[in-house]
């Protein structure tokens, strides 16, 4: 304390001080922002990646979707049994639904998916011949599968709410309409 | 000189804290303006990907239209390729899009507007290709599609060219910024570093003369030294200083010399110094130097030192305190070999005290001389007087003048006594000073020479004198006597007049007093018209029994003007004559106003 009372060395004291103090804080500042703009650009990248995948994902789903509804709608015209058809209908009506929250979810999310509700139906899929209903059942059975596979996928890999919504509103359904496929299967094997 | 060099401190320190501040200022732009430069270059990289990004999905579109025609032209599915993969790629370009443009909300609305577009102009594609017959290209449905399918891709590509010119228009501003910040900065910095360059040149300019009168003045203060040390070799003195807070003593060169010792031959302590000192004085001096470090003062004190010859010497010591720049109390004293001054003292005492023995023994002979030459003068007067009395009819016309002169010298010996203890009692007197009216001290004087002015009609004109502070008798006599010498030196057969004239006067401006103690004097003047003298014996005229005139021509002792002298000096003032032969003498008294 005896050398503080010297204002001369007290005033050379605290700019020694102030002078480390700032070098310290701007070297610390300069690594600080090194290691913060690293740390942006692999959040940017990570970010990039999972958009690329949501998109993926989302497309996927949508394409699955939209076979989905293809097929109901030729099963429709091929099944004769009323009850089943009815099942069909269903199922095609929630997915449906379905592909309108798909869209209202990618143009939120800048993401392109094809518009299938506009679009006109594959004719390779919709001309179904009495023979090819079992094959397009279990080719429904295993896109609905897929689509259920692709949610939970989408589920694990996203943090997104939008995303999060979706897919708790969508699983329920897609479920019901697995199992009312499996029914529908079931039936036509009883019945044959 | 101390001033001026205080001054170019603060000044320097001024400019030093000045030059911290524009170097801080310095290092503070160039950082902000690196990373101005740094984020205007990070925007510019922004819009550079954000339009490779659009170009992208326009390039994937063209793309996946080529591919449609191709299939359309050739029916081969290997053309729709860049159709089935182009929306992948367009996603992955609107993920980079995305993030991009997280904080841009304009641009995410034209890029969904965009997308929206693209999902049309993707299905279009999709409705185009499915719609067609078998190879008619002709068909007016596929035609109308095809159409419907070119304004969307028209469409998309003006709303993306219409983003891209957006971000063409910020990129530019973007770069104009970047551009007047990399032209601002190099000026903004060479100005304070130009600044900064002439304070420090200002600052060297001030140092280098500071250094110059600091060497002008070190040279003085090296000869001041050097006087000093030769000037208290002469004046037999030493210095020394003692630091009250550190308990130190520093003893100059001379101060060793004082002490019969070789200059800083010992530690200067007190102690040590206390080795030298008289064995009778030492205690004295200790309890005085304890009294020194508490008063922080010390009086003037007088010691002995022995020197180790044997030499006694007498010194006198004197301190005083003064606060130094780091504000320390220091004592700076000097002592001073008083040894010759104390052995002229003693021989001076012993010379006064035979003077003042003789001088009375010289007063009591007078005053007992002049006593008792009076008795026998008595006597001879008496006897003379029956002498005249019983025989005068019987002696010879030769013995009477015989005691013609016998009486005569008798006569002139009681005048010569009666004079003689009169200056003997000025000398004696106890001199009492009082407030007096001079006037009556005139008039009484007067009263004194009545019959002598009577008979001689002498006319005698005197101002009125204000009281002064004197021994009454004396200057009563003093006017007596003056008055009495004029008529006495009166012009045969003219009627004496004395003019007594008086003023204050200041002391400087009159001649007459040399070296005064006072300021103001009072000024009494005595002119007569008698016959006046020589100017050669004005201060003559004043010595004891001298006289001027044979005592045949004028009777007198040449005791007056004398007694008139010491009468004006035991009142600490001047007396002054000057005459003219034949024409009169003027006297000039000085008392001081006290």
């Amino acid at each position: 304390m005896k050398y503080f009372k010297n204002r001369k060395i007290t005033v050379l004291f605290i700019f020694i001080v102030i002078m480390i103090g700032i070098s310290f804080n701007s070297c610390d500042e300069l690594i600080k922002s090194k290691k913060l703009e690293n740390k942006k650009s692999e959040l940017k990248t990570q970010a990039i990646n999972e958009n690329k995948n949501e998109a993926k994902l989302l497309l996927m789903l949508s394409k699955d979707n939209q076979e989905v509804i293809n097929l109901t709608k030729a099963l429709q015209e091929v099944i004769n049994k009323d009850s089943i058809v009815d099942l069909a209908k269903k199922i095609e009506e929630t997915h449906v639904q379905f592909a309108e929250d798909l869209q209202e979810v990618a143009t939120d999310k800048l993401i392109s998916i094809p518009n299938y509700p506009e679009a006109p139906l594959n004719k390779s899929i919709v001309n179904l011949t009495e023979e090819d209903k079992f094959k397009a059942l279990n080719k429904l059975k295993s896109i609905i599968d897929n689509q259920l596979f692709i949610l939970n996928k989408l589920s694990k890999t996203s943090n997104s709410k939008d995303f999060k919504t979706l897919i708790v509103k969508a699983d329920s359904k897609i479920n019901d309409s697995l199992n009312k496929t499996k029914n529908i299967l079931n039936v036509l094997n009883t019945n044959s | 000189m101390i001033k001026t060099l205080s001054n170019n401190i603060s000044f320097l320190r001024t400019t030093l804290y000045i030059s911290a501040f524009v170097i801080l200022v310095v290092g503070a732009l160039t950082y902000r303006s690196i990373t101005e430069v740094t984020k205007s270059s990070e925007l510019i990289t922004h819009t550079y990907k954000v339009n490779v990004e659009l170009e992208q999905i326009l390039s994937n579109l063209k793309d996946a239209e080529t591919g449609q025609r191709g299939y359309i032209i050739t029916k081969d599915s290997v053309f729709l390729e860049p159709y089935i993969s182009g929306r992948s790629k367009i996603n992955n370009s609107f993920a980079e899009l995305k993030v991009l443009t997280k904080d841009d909300t304009i641009l995410k609305e034209s890029l969904i507007k965009v997308n929206s577009l693209i999902n049309k102009r993707l299905l279009a594609f999709q409705t185009s290709y499915r719609s067609l017959p078998k190879g008619d290209i002709e068909d007016p449905n596929f035609i109308e599609n095809f159409r419907n399918g070119r304004a969307l891709m028209d469409s998309i590509r003006d709303n993306i060219k219409g983003i891209i010119k957006l971000q063409n228009n910020l990129l530019k501003q973007r770069r104009s910024e970047y551009e007047s910040d990399l032209m601002a900065t190099p000026l903004l910095l060479f100005s304070l570093l130009l600044c900064s360059l002439i304070l420090m040149y200002v600052a060297y300019n001030s140092i280098y003369k500071n250094i110059k009168r600091l060497k002008a003045t070190n040279e003085e203060l090296e000869i001041f030294k050097e006087s000093t040390n030769q000037s208290e070799i002469v004046s037999k003195h030493g210095s020394w200083t003692y630091n009250v807070k550190r308990d130190e003593f520093t003893y100059s060169d001379n101060l060793y010399r004082l002490l019969g010792e070789q200059p800083q031959s010992f530690k200067p302590t007190i102690e040590n110094f206390l080795t030298y000192v008289h064995p009778d004085d030492v205690e004295k001096l200790t309890m005085q130097v304890e009294q020194m470090k508490e008063n922080i003062e010390l009086p003037y004190i007088y010691y002995r030192v022995v020197h180790k010859n044997g030499n006694i010497k007498h010194l006198k010591a004197y301190g005083k305190s003064v606060v130094n720049e780091d504000d320390e109390t220091v004592l700076l004293g000097t002592t001073a070999d008083i040894t010759d001054e104390i052995i002229s003292f003693r021989i001076l005492e012993e010379r006064n005290a035979e003077l003042e023995r003789n001088n009375k023994e010289l007063s009591s002979f007078n005053y007992v001389a002049s006593h008792d030459l009076q008795e026998p003068l008595r006597k001879i007067q008496t006897f003379l007087s029956r002498l005249i009395d019983e025989e005068e009819g019987k002696l010879s016309a030769k013995g009477n003048k015989y005691i013609d002169r016998i009486q005569n010298a008798a006569t002139r010996m009681r005048l010569l006594i009666d004079d003689l203890l009169q200056f003997s009692r000025s000398n004696k007197a106890d001199k009492v000073f009082e407030e007096s009216n001079i006037n009556l001290l005139l008039e009484a004087a007067k009263q004194d020479l009545a019959e002598v002015i009577s008979a001689e009609n002498a006319v005698i004109t005197s101002d009125t004198f204000p009281t002064i502070t004197v021994i009454p008798f004396q200057i009563q006599q003093l006017f007596v006597n003056l008055i009495g010498n004029a008529i006495k030196y009166r012009m045969e057969g003219k009627i004496p007049k004395i003019n007594i004239t008086h003023q204050i006067v200041e002391a400087e401006n009159e001649d007459n007093i040399i070296k005064p103690k006072y300021s103001h004097y009072h000024k009494i003047t005595f002119t007569d018209n008698g016959i006046g003298f020589d100017n050669q014996y004005a201060d003559q005229i004043f010595v004891l029994f001298s006289r001027l005139h044979n005592k045949d021509q004028y009777s007198g002792t040449g005791i007056g003007l004398s007694i008139c002298k010491k009468i004006v000096e035991n009142h600490k003032g001047y007396i002054t004559a000057s005459g003219q032969p034949e024409k009169g003498a003027v006297f000039t008294v000085y008392l001081p106003i006290a």
